[in-house]
């Protein structure tokens, strides 16, 4: 192509423009639609760039190139005036941007004016093609279309810098190494609070692109705030600007960051809360704060802590790892995929001499190690210090001395120790205190004193040693109940009575009178207690320091007569059968559960029973043991009635009992009622009965039909 | 004759032969699955020529870097009431007596012991509530113990679940659905990552009795539902044989055991490999962990080693085979020894009546030796790694049940917000998280449903829930069915 007049004309009219914008553009207002036009700015300028690179680069290798295409003075005239063109154009778009505010700072002014500049050094070289005599390019062209490149590349990366930010090419570079902090050697601002500013809002508030006339990127600045004010209180994060803006919702325009920018996440949020919160300071490490502190609890969601190492080694040969795994022996990797690993040996009488030293083929991928309860010797510690990226090591309750712990110190990589249960003492500790990864030390247990630890915690604040819970040697905790066998309460002739109690060495004091069993009088149980006669057992558990058990009670009933055959005439319940009627006298009790099987249930039929004597006999008394549960609707009958006589058609009534209701926070779980009968021979007895029909008012189950569960008669 | 029975015969493997390429393999996949060691208690060559891709499943568990290694699962069944143990609600005593709004309860349906009753009276806590440690959590006077320890819980107070009635409630829990068949959490873990010691069950569970009333738990609560029956859990029971016929039959003696043992394995093999059966071999498992257990379970169970500063920490109730307390400190030892899941269950929480004082011998029973197992495992330096879990199947309404007096009323199950607990790995400590309204009926601010807590539970196990999958009858089924979150706020 020729260059034209015309084609000048047009480059010289769009300058013209530029010139006039910059000249007059405090007086000028952009239209909305032309706004639209503007915003296309950072689409359309990546044409001139590449045309404008295209033509130099034919350009650089005209004299090649004109050998196999003749007109390549005419493609180079074409693609220059296309670029100038489209510079001219993108640069009126850029400025028409920049009317939209929010650009201020050094970058913009050399963006703009390098834009300028650019457009108009392009108009004079495309003038230079169209009005040049000679046909050879003139030096000072060539001068200034390399000039022009480079000022394209330089006006780009400042383009650039405004839309990314700052370091966005070289920030891989920067921050290679991995976000999650450093626990003990973290400061709150700058390793917490600054690099969510960096990510989230210092896209545009940076000094080069201070809007609302905020910077972020240092302390000063931040304190300063910008035009609406302070950026936040200390100490009042809900009266904090920063806050603010930050919980405003996402539609409301004054919500940072606006719609459309990377939002901050709701533990940065906090994490920023937090900060205010604590005074808004500094130069305050992250280990100066509690680990249940918020501001340690959400820097520890946003970076995390743990558990995010990078391993570097390789990983090690599956088929190795699977021959060394044996029921004894378990190997696992971190996670999938992850080279590290972790070993834990189980089974004390499995462990064998070799057993650590097998998996030594393995040892540079091992960072997490279990030889809790083993019976290590001081070959194996000895071994332990080739594993030479080990990061967590257990050796609760194993043989480990003080001696030994010196190779223990070798294994630099060490984090986290457990030496629980081992003879560790302070001089130990103080040797590992000394490594210089070591970050937890679990020493409950051991020789170590806890007024010695106080020293070692202020020599090495980054250790934490726990040595478990201050137990109060003065603290008096009350025993449990001593047990009472066997649990039945019936016998016929005689009975022994054993007790037991779980904690060793404890005095079991006992009566049986009822009378109540203290601690200087009672009898003090030593071998089983033989009774003949109705008693009440009370026995109490006494320990030097410790406060003495509950008292536990159970009667026990001397049933010396067992009828010739008894005589079932209701039907107990089909659920709670027991054993019928050979339930009455074989002197079992029935359990807490009234489904065991030695209860006979009724319910809507009231109980009636015949006992049966082949020779005439007197009996002068009657029990029956019944059962109150009244949450299960279990109740008494109202009240029982016992005839007798000579035979089944020839009775009378002996005795009738009304049974009283006991309230229920005072209810026995199981009880006696109890009869005394005339001096008369009977053959026969019969045992009646009578339920209420509903269960009364006040009373669990109100209104419904109640249960009776007896499980032994007895007769004297 | 002979022919009709040998071509019957030749039919018959074919279809076990067909029936193992579909079901073996996937059958296959779960044994071990997460644990490479598994392979090493088959029997050599067993498995040889079978597909390669059961490697690729075991690479691919844990999903993540595990916070969390175990689980203890301080299981309160009967329901706990929020309002007496975590939820302080002080509106409820100034209302007490006064009617609960109907717009409160809303479309709430109501078990059948409370939807025919008149009125709903408001009753507030019969126990008084403190705050406590950094965290100022309310804590009633119930729990003195985990009041002392409160800085090291996250309380979330905002559960909710599906059922109103006890058992398809624990059964949710349990398994995540409200009908039994499922797989319970315990077996899923098993499944997913394996046992981490080979000389115990990878899932034990544990059931204590309190003073209250309640229901009994039953084993289908700890079954292996459709995965291999190698991931059930093991129930050890109180008293001199914790694990019901693990020992030797009287007169044999381990010796003439091992020897029975590989002649039965032997003779299994032969048949595996005619029918292909999966069960075979999981069989032949459960021999070999069985005869493992016979030295390593005495050793675990055996309590009597335990110093006296432990003995007083649990409560001396921990001497005593099947209590609570007791159960703990064993939870505590199975854990210690690589259990990967240990349930307990305590029983007595479901207060329809009489609240006051059984509630009082409930929290009597469990207060000391839960708290006991947090500073036990802390001091240990386990509970980094431990998720120890604390919490019933659902709530209790804030309205009475039965007749009220100040000393004395009950409450009904309330499925809209219940409290539960959490320490140590992967979790916040210390905080307090959820809000149920003035009146403890509905939750206000972030609710957990129970598919969110197995979620969030399975991702501080290194496992994404939507992950973890069995197919079985057709589809995938996942611990979590098709819901759950993670609940991210809480995770440490």
């Amino acid at each position: 192509m020729t260059l034209k007049n015309s084609h000048f004309n047009i480059l010289l009219g769009l300058n013209s423009f530029i010139v006039f914008f910059l000249i007059f553009e405090e007086k000028i207002e952009v239209p909305v639609f032309l706004q639209v036009i503007g915003r296309m700015h950072p689409l359309l300028l990546h044409f001139p760039i590449v045309l404008l690179i295209i033509s130099w680069l034919i350009f650089l290798f005209r004299n090649r190139l004109e050998k196999e295409v003749p007109t390549i003075k005419s493609i180079i005239n074409t693609l220059f005036f296309i670029s100038s063109l489209l510079t001219a154009i993108t640069v009126i778009m850029g400025l028409m941007l920049s009317k939209e505010g929010g650009f201020e700072g050094s970058s913009y002014d050399w963006h703009k004016y390098g834009g300028v500049f650019l457009s108009i050094l392009s108009l004079g070289l495309l003038g230079y093609l169209r009005f040049r005599k000679n046909k050879d390019y003139h030096p000072v062209f060539v001068v200034g279309i390399n000039i022009t490149v480079i000022l394209l590349l330089m006006v780009g990366h400042f383009g650039a810098a405004l839309t990314h930010g700052e370091d966005f090419i070289s920030s891989p570079l920067i921050s290679k190494e991995s976000k999650a902090l450093d626990v003990e050697n973290a400061m709150v601002f700058e390793d917490a609070v600054l690099p969510i500013f960096q990510a989230k809002c210092m896209g545009c508030h940076n000094s080069n692109k201070p809007k609302g006339g905020l910077i972020l990127s240092d302390s000063t600045a931040i304190l300063k705030g910008g035009k609406n004010g302070k950026l936040f209180i200390a100490g009042n994060p809900m009266n904090s600007l920063m806050i603010e803006r930050l919980l405003l919702d996402i539609e409301n325009q004054h919500r940072m960051p606006p719609k459309g920018k990377p939002q901050l996440t709701i533990d940065e949020i906090a994490l920023l809360r937090a900060w205010v919160k604590s005074g808004g300071k500094f130069n305050v490490p992250l280990a100066a704060f509690s680990e249940q502190d918020t501001l340690f609890q959400s820097a520890k969601s946003v970076y995390g802590f743990q558990g995010t190492e990078n391993y570097e080694f390789a990983a090690a040969d599956e088929d190795e790892i699977k021959k060394l795994i044996t029921p004894y022996r378990i190997i696992h990797p971190l996670e999938a995929g992850s080279p590290a690993l972790d070993v834990n040996f189980y089974g004390k009488d499995f462990f064998k001499s070799q057993s650590l030293s097998e998996i030594l083929p393995i040892a540079e991928q091992v960072v997490s190690l279990n030889l809790s309860g083993m019976p290590i010797n001081k070959e194996d510690i000895q071994t332990l210090g080739k594993f030479k990226n080990l990061g967590t090591l257990n050796l609760n309750n194993t043989k480990l001395s003080n001696e030994n712990v010196q190779s223990l110190s070798a294994i630099a990589s060490l984090k986290n120790i457990s030496l629980i249960g081992t003879q560790v003492n302070k001089s130990g500790l103080e040797k590992l205190a000394k490594m210089p990864n070591l970050r937890k030390l679990y020493v409950w247990n051991t020789a170590v004193k806890l007024d010695e630890l106080d020293a070692i915690r202020k020599a090495f604040p980054k250790l934490r040693v726990d040595a478990g819970i201050k137990f109060d040697e003065h603290q008096k905790l009350a025993l449990t109940v001593p047990k009472i066998s066997p649990a039945r309460s019936f016998f016929q002739k005689e009975m022994l009575l054993s007790l037991s109690h779980p904690v060793s060495g404890v005095q079991l004091r006992y009566t049986l009178d009822g009378s109540n069993p203290d601690s200087i009088t009672a009898s003090i149980y030593k071998s089983p207690i033989r009774i003949q006669k109705d008693a009440r057992l009370r026995v109490k558990a006494i320990k030097e320091g410790w406060l003495p058990s509950n008292e536990v009670s159970q009667d026990f009933y001397a049933a010396f007569i067992i009828p010739n055959k008894v005589n079932l005439e209701s039907k107990p319940n089909r659920l709670y059968k027991a054993r019928k009627e050979q339930s009455f006298f074989d002197l079992e009790s029935g359990g807490n559960n009234h489904a065991d099987g030695k209860w006979l249930g009724f319910q809507g039929n009231d109980l009636s029973a015949s006992m049966f004597f082949d020779t005439p006999i007197k009996l002068n008394f009657l029990a029956l043991s019944i059962k109150q549960e009244y949450n299960q609707h279990i109740y008494p009958p109202q009240y029982i009635e016992v005839w007798g006589g000579t035979d089944t058609s020839n009775m009378k009534l002996l005795n009738k009992v009304t049974v009283d209701l006991e309230k229920a926070d005072k209810m026995r779980k199981k009880r006696m009622v109890t009869f005394n009968l005339p001096d008369l021979k009977v053959s026969v007895i019969r045992l009646k009965t009578k339920h209420y029909a509903k269960i009364p008012e006040g009373f669990a189950g109100t209104g419904n039909p109640p249960w009776l569960f007896v499980d032994e008669i007895v007769l004297k | 004759m002979k022919k009709k029975l040998d071509s019957n015969f030749e039919k018959e493997v074919r279809e076990a032969q067909l029936f193992q390429n579909r079901r073996q393999f996937l059958s296959s996949l779960s044994i071990g699955i997460g644990s490479v060691a598994l392979g090493a208690l088959l029997i050599p060559d067993l498995f040889s020529g079978k597909p390669g891709s059961q490697e690729e499943f075991e690479k691919a568990l844990p999903h993540f870097a595990p916070k969390a290694k175990r689980v203890i699962y301080l299981f309160q069944s009967g329901g706990v009431s929020q309002l007496e143990s975590f939820d302080h609600k002080p509106r409820l005593r100034e209302m007490m007596g006064q009617d609960l709004p109907a717009s409160i309860r809303g479309n709430q349906r109501l078990t059948g012991m409370t939807a025919g009753q008149a009125k709903f009276p408001l009753v507030g806590s019969y126990f008084d509530f403190a705050q406590y440690g950094q965290s100022r959590a309310w804590v009633s006077s119930l729990f003195p113990y985990m009041a002392k320890v409160v800085d090291d819980l996250c309380i979330i107070r905002s559960m909710h679940t599906d059922a109103i009635n006890h058992d398809p409630a624990i059964t949710f829990f349990q398994t995540g659905s409200q009908q039994g068949s499922r797989a319970s959490m315990g077996a899923w873990l098993s499944y997913g990552l394996g046992s981490e010691n080979q000389n115990l069950p990878g899932f034990c569970v544990l059931v204590s009795k309190g003073k209250g009333n309640g229901q009994g738990v039953y084993s289908k609560l700890w079954t292996n539902g459709f995965l291999d029956s190698v991931h059930q859990g093991v129930q050890f029971m109180g008293g001199p044989d914790p694990v019901l016929y693990l020992n030797n039959p009287e007169g044999t003696d381990k010796m003439s055991r091992r020897k029975l043992l590989d002649k039965l394995a032997e003779l299994n093999s032969m048949q595996y490999e005619t029918f292909g059966d999966p069960e075979i071999t999981a069989k032949v498992q459960q021999y070999e962990m069985a005869y493992r257990m016979q030295t390593s379970v005495p050793e675990v169970t055996d309590l009597s080693k335990e110093p006296d500063h432990i003995i007083k920490m649990y409560g001396s109730e921990c001497l005593v085979p099947g209590t609570y307390a007791a159960n703990c400190l064993l939870a505590r030892k199975l854990s210690e020894n690589g259990v990967r899941f240990v349930q307990l269950y305590h029983q007595g929480w479901d207060q329809h009546g009489g609240l006051p004082s059984e509630m009082a011998l409930q929290a009597k029973d469990v207060d000391q030796a839960s708290a006991a197992l947090i500073t036990d495992l802390k001091q240990r330096g386990l509970l980094d790694e431990t998720l120890v879990i604390w919490g019933g199947e659902f709530g209790r309404t804030n309205y009475c049940q039965g007749g009220l007096t100040v000393d004395n009323y009950g409450r009904d199950h309330h499925p809209r917000c219940f409290s539960i607990w959490m320490a140590g790995g992967g979790i916040k400590p210390g905080i307090v998280y959820g809000e149920t309204d003035e009146l403890g009926y509905n939750i206000v601010k972030n609710p957990v449903h129970v598919h969110d807590f197995h979620a969030t539970i399975l991702h501080t196990l290194g496992i994404d829930h939507e992950k973890l999958t069995y197919k079985h009858l057709g589809r995938r089924y996942r611990l979590t069915d098709v819901a759950g979150n993670v609940v991210k706020d809480i995770l440490a």
